[in-house]
C-alpha cells in the first residue's frame, strides 16, 4: 500500500509518500518553506506562496519516488489545526488529486500526525508525549482511543520564553548557535540562583509569562545576565519535568517521547534522562527533521487511518482551523 | 520507582518521651510508615506520629535539578505549604493540621483525614449531598481567594469528604497571589477535573460550586472571574473548539 500525504498548515508545503515497509518506508519527502522577510507568518502571504509552489512540490515527490500517478492507493491531507488560508491550499490540492486519480481521500489531524511520526521514528510504543516548541508546550498521553492533553502552558510556550528573553536582552537572534540555545549557553557561566523567580506549576499545567517578566526586570536592574539565564532556564525546564513526572505517575506509562524544537536542547535532554530513570521510564527524541512540519507525517498517519478504513467524501473535506488533538478517535490502536 | 526509605528514616529516627502523671513512656517519633502515593515531587506516607495517625509528606531530592536550587525549592515549598495550611485553618477552612516540619529534609507531617476522596464518591452520593459538598468547596475556594491564596491543584481528588465535614488537602502547589488570573486558574482546573472525570454530574457540580463561591464574594466578582476562566480556555493554537462549558452560568 502506498499513501501520499499533504501538509500545509502554516509555513510549510510538504508532500510525503510512504509505504508499509518496516525499513525505508519513506519513498518521497519534499518540502518547501515560506520564510517571511520580517516578522511573523502572515496567513494570506504564506498561503499565496504555498499555492504557487504546490504543483511543483507534488510533481517532485512523484519523481523522487519513481512512481506513476496511479501507483498511489490513497491521498491523505492535514485538515487542521492551523492557519485557515494555508490549510485550504493543501485541501484544494488533495481534493483535486483524489478526484483526478479517482483515489480515496483520508483526513489527518496535524497534531496527531506529529505524534504518529514520532512513534514511528523513535520506535516507542505508548509514551507520554512532551511537545516543546516555539508555539506549543503540552504533555499528551494516549488514553482510551485518544491522545489526551494532560497538561499544557497556560500562557506562552517554552520556546517563546527562551526566544523572547534572548531577543529582549540582545543575546539573539540567532537563537540557536551550534545546537545550543543562546540562553542555555549564557546559563553555563551562571554562578548562583536568584531569589523570587516564580516557579509556576498549576495542577498539570505550567505558565511562563511571570517568569519572563521577572527575568527581564532582573536584567534591567543590572543583575548578572548569566545568573538570570541559569535561574530562568532551570525553573522553566524543571516545571516541564515536574508535569511530565506527574503524568508518568498518573498514567503509569514507561516511556517519554520528546518532540519539538526545544527538545534539541542537550541540557533538557539530560534532565529528562535522569528524571525518567527515577520513574523506570525510557526517553526517545524525535529527530529534528521529522519534528518540524512535513508531508511524511501526514502520509504515514493517513496510511494508518486508511488501513483502518477511514476515508472522507470529497465534499466533506473542509479545513478545521481549530481541531483539538483529543477530538480525534485513534481508530488504528 | 524506588523509595529511598533509609534516607527518610534517618531524618525521623528519634524517640520522644511522653510524660504522664504516673509514668514516662518512650515512643518513636514516627512508626508504621506506609507509602500512600508517589507524586511528582513528594512521597506521601501514612504513619503514626507520636502515637497519632498522621500523613508524612517528603519532598525528595531530585538529581535532575542542581542541588542548590533543589534544596532551595524543597525548603521554600515545604515552608509555604505549612504557612498556607495555618492560614486556611485560621480562615475556618477544614484542612489537615500541620504537626511537624523539618525544612532541611523537606518533611511536613500533618494530621490524617479519615474519609473518602470526592473523586471516588461524587457520582455515588445523593444529588443534594453532592450539591452541598460542592457549595462548601466553592465557598472554601472563594475564602482562599479573598485572602490572596490560590490552591494550585484544586481537583476532586484533593477534596476529602469526612464524617465531620469537607476537607481540602494537598496545598503543595498553593501560593500567595493578588492576580485575578491565578484565581481563575483554580476554577479552570477544578472545572476540568469535573469535566474529565465526572461528566455525568457536571452541571450540578459546577452550578453548586459557583453558588458556594458567590455566597462569599458576591455575584459580580464571581461573574468577572468566570469570564477570565473562559479566556484562559481559548488560548493556544491547538486549543481548538474547546467547549466553553462555563457559558451557562449567570
Ligand atoms: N538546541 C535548542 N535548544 C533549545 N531550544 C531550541 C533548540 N533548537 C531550537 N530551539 C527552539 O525551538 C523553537 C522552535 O521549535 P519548532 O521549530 O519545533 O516549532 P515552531 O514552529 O516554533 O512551533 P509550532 O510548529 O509548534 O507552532 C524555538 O523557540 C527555538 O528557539
Ligand atoms: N492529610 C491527609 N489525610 C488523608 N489522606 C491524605 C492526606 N494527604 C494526602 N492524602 C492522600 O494521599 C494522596 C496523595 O496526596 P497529595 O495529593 O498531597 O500528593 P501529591 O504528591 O501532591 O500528588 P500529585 O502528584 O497527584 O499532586 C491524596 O490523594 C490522598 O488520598
Amino acid at each position: 500500500m502506498i499513501v501520499l500525504g499533504i501538509e500545509s498548515s502554516a509555513h510549510t508545503f510538504g508532500v510525503g509518500i510512504v509505504t508499509e515497509y518496516k525499513e525505508n518506508f519513506i519513498l518521497a519527502d519534499e518540502r518547501i518553506q515560506y520564510v517571511p522577510k520580517h516578522g511573523g507568518i502572515h496567513p494570506r502571504e504564506s498561503s499565496r506562496f504555498l499555492a504557487e509552489k504546490a504543483p511543483m512540490v507534488i510533481e517532485k515527490a512523484f519523481e523522487k519516488a519513481s512512481l506513476q500517478l496511479d501507483d498511489v492507493n490513497a491521498i491523505a491531507v492535514a485538515l487542521g489545526p492551523g492557519l485557515g488560508p494555508c490549510l485550504r491550499v493543501g485541501a484544494t490540492a488533495a481534493r483535486a488529486l483524489a478526484s483526478f486519480l479517482k483515489k480515496p481521500l483520508v483526513p489527518v489531524n496535524h497534531a496527531v500526525a506529529h505524534i504518529e511520526i514520532g512513534l514511528k521514528m523513535t520506535g516507542l510504543q505508548d509514551p507520554v508525549v512532551v511537545y516543546l516548541s516555539g508555539g506549543n508546550t503540552a504533555v499528551i498521553a494516549y488514553v482510551e482511543k485518544r491522545y489526551r492533553i494532560f497538561g499544557e502552558t497556560l500562557d506562552i510556550a517554552l520556546g517563546n520564553l527562551l526566544d523572547t528573553f534572548a531577543r529582549e536582552t540582545s543575546l539573539g537572534p540567532p537563537y540557536v548557535v551550534a545546537g545550543m540555545h543562546v540562553v542555555d549557553k549564557c546559563a553555563e557561566s551562571g554562578k548562583k540562583f536568584l531569589d523570587d523567580f516564580p516557579y509556576v506549576v498549576k495542577g498539570q499545567d505550567v505558565a511562563f509569562s511571570g517568569l519572563l517578566t521577572t527575568a527581564l526586570r532582573a536584567y534591567r536592574r543590572g543583575l548578572d545576565i548569566h545568573d538570570i539565564c541559569l535561574t530562568m532556564r532551570e525553573i522553566a525546564y524543571n516545571s516541564v519535568l515536574e508535569v511530565t513526572a506527574r503524568c508518568l505517575m498518573h498514567t503509569r506509562k514507561k516511556e517519554v517521547m520528546l518532540v519539538g524544537g526545544v527538545a534539541a536542547s542537550p541540557i533538557l535532554r539530560e534532565k529528562f534522562a535522569k528524571m525518567a530513570e527515577k520513574y523506570n521510564a525510557i526517553v526517545g527524541v524525535v529527530p529534528p527533521q521529522y519534528a518540524v512540519d512535513n508531508g511524511v507525517m501526514i502520509a504515514w498517519t493517513g496510511l494508518l487511518a486508511f488501513k483502518s478504513g477511514l476515508t472522507i467524501d470529497l465534499r466533506s473535506a473542509i479545513v478545521k482551523q481549530r481541531w483539538r488533538v483529543d477530538e480525534v478517535e485513534i481508530i488504528w490502536k | 520507582m524506588e523509595v529511598d526509605l533509609p534516607q527518610l528514616k534517618k531524618w525521623l529516627d528519634e524517640d520522644v518521651v511522653i510524660l504522664f502523671a504516673d509514668r514516662n513512656e518512650k515512643i518513636p517519633l514516627i512508626s508504621d510508615l506506609k507509602l500512600l502515593s508517589m507524586g511528582a515531587e513528594a512521597y506521601i506516607f501514612k504513619a503514626r506520629f507520636m502515637g497519632v495517625e498522621a500523613v508524612v509528606k517528603w519532598r525528595f531530592p531530585k538529581n535532575y535539578i542542581p542541588e542548590e536550587l533543589d534544596e532551595k525549592m524543597r525548603r521554600s515549598r515545604t515552608k509555604l505549604e505549612t504557612k498556607i495550611l495555618w492560614k486556611a485553618l485560621s480562615l475556618g477552612i477544614k484542612v489537615p493540621t500541620p504537626l511537624f516540619i523539618d525544612l532541611d529534609a523537606g518533611i511536613l507531617i500533618m494530621s490524617f483525614i479519615e474519609g473518602e476522596s470526592l473523586r471516588d464518591v461524587a457520582e455515588k452520593i445523593d444529588k443534594d449531598v453532592l450539591c452541598q459538598v460542592m457549595k462548601t468547596v466553592g465557598s472554601y475556594a472563594a475564602t482562599l481567594h479573598l485572602n490572596g491564596i490560590t490552591h494550585g491543584d484544586l481537583t476532586t481528588s484533593n477534596v476529602i469528604v469526612a464524617k465531620d465535614g469537607v476537607y481540602l488537602i494537598d496545598f503543595g502547589l498553593a501560593s500567595f497571589t493578588k492576580r485575578c488570573e491565578d484565581m481563575a486558574i483554580d476554577l479552570h482546573i477544578f472545572f476540568r477535573s469535573i469535566e474529565s472525570t465526572h461528566y455525568r454530574i457536571e452541571d450540578v457540580a459546577k452550578k453548586c460550586f459557583i453558588d458556594g463561591y458567590k455566597q462569599v464574594v458576591g455575584d459580580s466578582k464571581t461573574e468577572t472571574l468566570i469570564r477570565a476562566v473562559d479566556s484562559i480556555r481559548l488560548r493556544g493554537r491547538y486549543i481548538a473548539a474547546r467547549k466553553l462549558r462555563t457559558e451557562w452560568v449567570g
